[in-house]
């Protein structure tokens, strides 16, 4: 099933033609300060099955060395792009939002101390283990 | 006490002297395709205490007429400003974002249906019904 996205302006839409692959939470230090949110969820996907179909995004190259695209008129952050093979979407840029699974928490070592949870998903203190880039 | 922040980067920073006089989560969708995060926490200072400290941010002004600063180098969001002189500051761009309290979750009649959360702390349908009503938008009666 196709899943579609895009930033707040409109500006900027994707598409992806596969399902994600996996859906984990993010405590980490950078996807906090980029969205100034408690924390992220990104939604892995295949780069092959990703493709921009309207507009481009601009890219910040963050400290640790990966891509993360955002839309220059609004600001939204849309993806965090760690390998050639794997795209992870933040998942409030999806218009099915509600749909994906998340199935753990990572950088938990960094989780804000307000954010109290009751999703019953293992928690990792560093990267989720079960994800390639992080075994790599 | 000061509370400092800023963008990943760096390139902006800003000061509020006071302590912020509202803190709690927002689930409304406009918050959540900016930052494309489930939710946001809004951290809420008079606007007379807050001041950008180094760069100046870029603004989108959203649907309900708010405008949103954001860094134009890493993307950033960093603020909500409704007119009215508030400046309401996303707790995940402070230095010292672990110190706020939150008090209640706003607009979960849009929350995740996976975002399953045991804070105790009130949820309401739409916003804050306690909150000193000077954040005028559009469609909203100034009270």
């Amino acid at each position: 099933m196709d899943w579609n996205g895009g930033c707040l302006c409109g500006d900027i839409r994707f598409r992806i033609t596969e399902d994600p692959e996996r859906a984990t939470h993010c405590h980490c230090s950078l996807c906090r300060k980029q969205t100034s949110a408690a924390f992220t969820t990104g939604v892995s996907f295949a780069t092959e099955a990703f493709e921009w179909t309207r507009g481009k995004p601009v890219y910040f190259r963050d400290s640790v060395g990966v891509n993360r695209s955002f839309c220059a008129r609004c600001g939204s952050s849309m993806t965090w792009e760690p390998s050639r093979d794997d795209l992870i979407v933040f998942a409030g840029s999806l218009d099915r939002a509600e749909d994906i699974h998340p199935t753990g928490h990572a950088y938990t070592s960094t989780m804000l101390p307000w954010v109290k949870l009751d999703d019953g998903l293992p928690q990792y203190p560093e990267g989720d283990p079960d994800l390639s880039w992080n075994r790599e | 006490m000061n509370w400092n922040g800023g963008c990943l980067c760096g390139e902006i920073r800003f000061q509020a002297t006071k302590d912020p006089d509202w803190v709690g989560h927002c689930h409304c969708s406009i918050c959540r395709r900016q930052t494309c995060a489930a939710f946001t926490t809004g951290v809420n200072f008079a606007g007379e205490t807050f001041q950008w400290t180094k760069g100046e941010p870029a603004y989108f002004r959203d649907s309900m007429g708010v405008r949103r600063s954001f860094c134009k180098h890493c993307g950033s969001s960093m603020t909500w400003e409704p007119t009215g002189g508030d400046i309401c500051v996303f707790a995940g761009s402070l230095d010292r974002a672990e110190d706020v309290r939150p008090t209640c979750h706003v607009y979960t009649t849009t929350m995740l249906p996976w975002l399953k959360l045991d804070d105790g702390l009130p949820q309401y349908l739409e916003r804050d019904p306690g909150l000193a009503a000077n954040w005028e938008y559009l469609g909203t009666q100034k009270a």
